[in-house]
């Protein structure tokens, strides 16, 4: 009973965290790219944003470090693929990579663009707050980013240069053009 | 009879005879000659000079150098790195050479999962022979059986390090090419060519969240600038026109007919239109020749292409006829047929400080076709730049320029307007619709100069750099730095 009682507050815990996550997002503002807890083997990455109407953004992008003994560390993440690992990650500090850069769209359509260099393997979270003219936050999105070190990222599989399984027909016809050519 | 008068009727005979002679001597020192294409013109050329000729090695350079660094980022070579396709080049002449050599075809699913690791893929813009490519660059492919017609292009993926795979363009097909030969030095190229300094380009379904893998590079820094060019040729420019004529017409000048017509267009005809030049007003030369009854040989692909690049060697050269200097490169080639006759036509492009120039109008610097050891046409719009203004583009400071992912933004609408004009129609209700329909059709996003014949009514004068965006044969020119539409837009292959 304990442990179905325990289980039921953890999916709630993980539920009501996700929807705080999701409650004040802009349905005029989307992150293209990175998807929702992506994973690249970069040292780079290409942030977009677009933006269905004239209005204000800024754009943060920071990585995720946590708080031993004191000190902020970057996350291992070669171990972690789960979305809930990542969710239950405590004593979190946010580092900026990049801090606050205001993009103004004066058009129903344009798109934020930046190519980010220079990261290392860790787990990083871009956010992009819609503003008003005054400065005041209306809406914020959260994306996070796992990135692996290029020497992680999976090899071929071996089926990728396997002979196609060929129809009958394919065979057949294969056959007369053996013999009578094209 | 006298002996007076019959002297006088010897006399008569012989002149007749003579006469005759004459006449049957013109005869066949005009007939058509086998060796039109590479006759040495008279006095247009010092007899001291040597004429300078591109090898055929030179001119043909992939169009496109793409690397894939993995997870999305990727990069186009520029032509000033070529030196990575020289490098690939030989370690692949390596790996053919082997004994054990294997060729099997793949599919293309599987040819874009290959390249989708971090890889290396250069494209021509033509197909080449593959055999007779193979020959013409020296390299020996030791295979029982080489099933592979045509060489469109060729790549190099880190997920299968024993392998090359080749791209037959005309035929949609892949083939996948394996020998024990260690090809660890391709990755030394791709790990080279990241840690240099590098345009990024990434898929536009990166960007736009759409559904097309076309490579778009994020906004660049560039040195190029609006650049003022002149004909090469005018009109009034008579010595200048009967010395390239005579390049055409040889011994025969004395016997060719001058046409002036009242639009400028100079027109030099041979016979009854045998041979035809034809000098425009706008400095676009075209030359025509019948092939005529006279005895046909076919040429292979190579014989052609030196016949053509004999052919602009002589007649016009390969700089401007003013002597601007720049760099060729074939830019097209295909087969045709004329009269039932087999041959090629070239077109070549030239390259403005790394960068490609494109004539408005579906137009062309220099194209040539090629039937049999025959030429029967050749055009010409070279344009003439000052050669001090060519080499200070290397010294221009870096300019910022527009981010393609703005001008497909701001010039959408523009775009579809032009890709319904030529029966692209671009469904949709709302501007979201008509943006990403269109996004979804671009095939190719580059950087060149455009010559356009006018803006907003007024004969420019100049080249302006620009952001070229292709949809099939469809080229659209937008202004580098203000994303201005540049002209209208053209079908049919773009640059010269």
């Amino acid at each position: 009973m304990k442990k179905y009682v325990f289980a039921i507050v953890l999916i709630m815990i993980m539920l009501i965290s996700t929807s705080i996550a999701f409650a004040d997002t802009d349905p005029n503002v989307i992150v293209v790219n990175p998807d929702q807890y992506g994973t690249i083997y970069s040292d780079s990455l290409l942030v977009s944003v677009k933006i269905l109407e004239p209005k204000t953004i800024k754009v943060a992008f920071y990585e995720e470090k946590q708080i031993k003994n004191g000190v902020a560390v970057a996350i291992n993440v070669n171990n972690i693929n789960e979305q809930l690992d990542l969710a239950e990650l405590k004593d979190l500090t946010s580092e900026p990579v990049y801090d606050k850069e205001t993009f103004v769209s004066t058009n129903k359509l344009s798109f934020y663009t930046k190519r980010v260099e220079g990261i290392t393997p860790g787990l990083y979270r871009l956010r992009v707050d819609t503003v008003d003219s005054g400065g005041k936050i209306l809406f914020t999105s959260n994306t996070h980013l796992i990135v692996k070190d290029k020497s992680l990222e999976p090899a071929a599989e071996e089926s990728l240069f396997k002979a196609p399984q060929l129809t009958t027909m394919q065979i057949l016809q294969n056959f007369f053009k053996n013999i009578f050519g094209n | 009879m006298t002996r007076p008068i019959q002297i006088e009727r010897v006399k008569t005979i012989f002149i007749v005879v003579l006469f005759l002679m004459t006449i049957l001597l013109l005869y066949f020192s005009w007939k058509d000659s086998f060796l039109v294409g590479i006759k040495i013109p008279i006095d247009f050329l010092s007899q001291e000079e040597t004429i300078p000729l591109p090898f055929s090695e030179d001119l043909i350079k992939p169009n496109e150098i793409m690397v894939n660094f993995g997870s999305d980022a990727h990069t186009i070579v520029a032509r000033k790195d070529y030196k990575y396709w020289d490098a690939f080049v030989l370690s692949v002449s390596e790996f053919l050479n082997r004994e054990n050599l294997t060729i099997t075809e793949i599919t293309k699913n599987q040819f874009d999962e290959a390249t989708g690791y971090r890889s290396i893929f250069a494209k021509f813009d033509y197909d080449l022979p593959f055999k007779d490519t193979l020959a013409q660059l020296d390299i020996q492919a030791n295979a029982n059986n080489i099933p592979i017609e045509m060489f469109t292009g060729i790549a190099y993926s880190t997920a299968i390090q024993d392998s090359i795979i080749i791209y037959d363009g005309k035929n949609q097909k892949y083939y996948r090419l394996v020998s024990d030969y260690d090809l660890t030095a391709l990755n030394t190229i791709i790990d080279d060519i990241e840690n240099n300094s590098f345009d990024p380009y990434f898929p536009m379904r990166v960007f736009l969240g759409l559904d097309n893998s076309t490579l778009m590079p994020i906004s660049v820094k560039t040195e190029m600038k609006e650049i003022a060019y002149g004909k090469e040729i005018n009109y009034y420019e008579t010595e200048k026109i009967v010395k390239l004529a005579q390049t055409f017409f040889g011994e025969g000048f004395d016997f060719v007919r001058k046409i002036t017509e009242s639009s400028g267009t100079t027109i030099y005809m041979y016979g009854y239109g045998q041979k035809i030049l034809i000098l425009n007003k706008d400095g676009a030369i075209e030359y025509k020749e019948e092939l005529g009854e006279a005895s046909y040989s076919a040429l292979s692909y190579f014989d052609s292409l030196n016949l053509a690049v004999n052919f602009i060697g002589t007649h016009g050269s390969w700089e401007s006829l003013n002597g601007t200097k720049l760099t060729p490169y074939l830019k097209d080639a295909e087969p045709i047929i004329i009269d039932n006759k087999s041959g090629y036509r070239f077109i070549f492009g030239v390259i403005i400080n790394d960068h490609p120039l494109y004539l408005d109008g579906g137009k062309q610097t220099l194209s040539v076709e090629v039937i049999g050891n025959r030429i029967a046409n050749y055009k010409r719009q070279m344009l003439d730049i000052s050669q001090n203004t060519l080499d200070s583009l290397t010294n221009e400071p870096l300019r910022q320029t527009m981010d393609p992912i703005n001008i497909l933004t701001d010039n959408h609408m523009e775009m579809k307007t032009v890709l319904n004009a030529a029966g692209i129609i671009i469904p949709g209700t709302t501007e979201t619709d008509f943006f990403e329909n269109t996004s979804v059709l671009i095939d190719e996003i580059k950087m060149g100069y455009v010559k356009t014949d006018e803006m907003d009514g007024i004969q420019t004068g100049k080249v302006y750099p620009a952001w070229i965006f292709r949809v099939g044969d469809i080229y659209m020119y937008f202004d580098i730095f203000s994303g201005k539409l540049l002209s209208n837009p053209n079908q049919g292959p773009g640059g010269v």
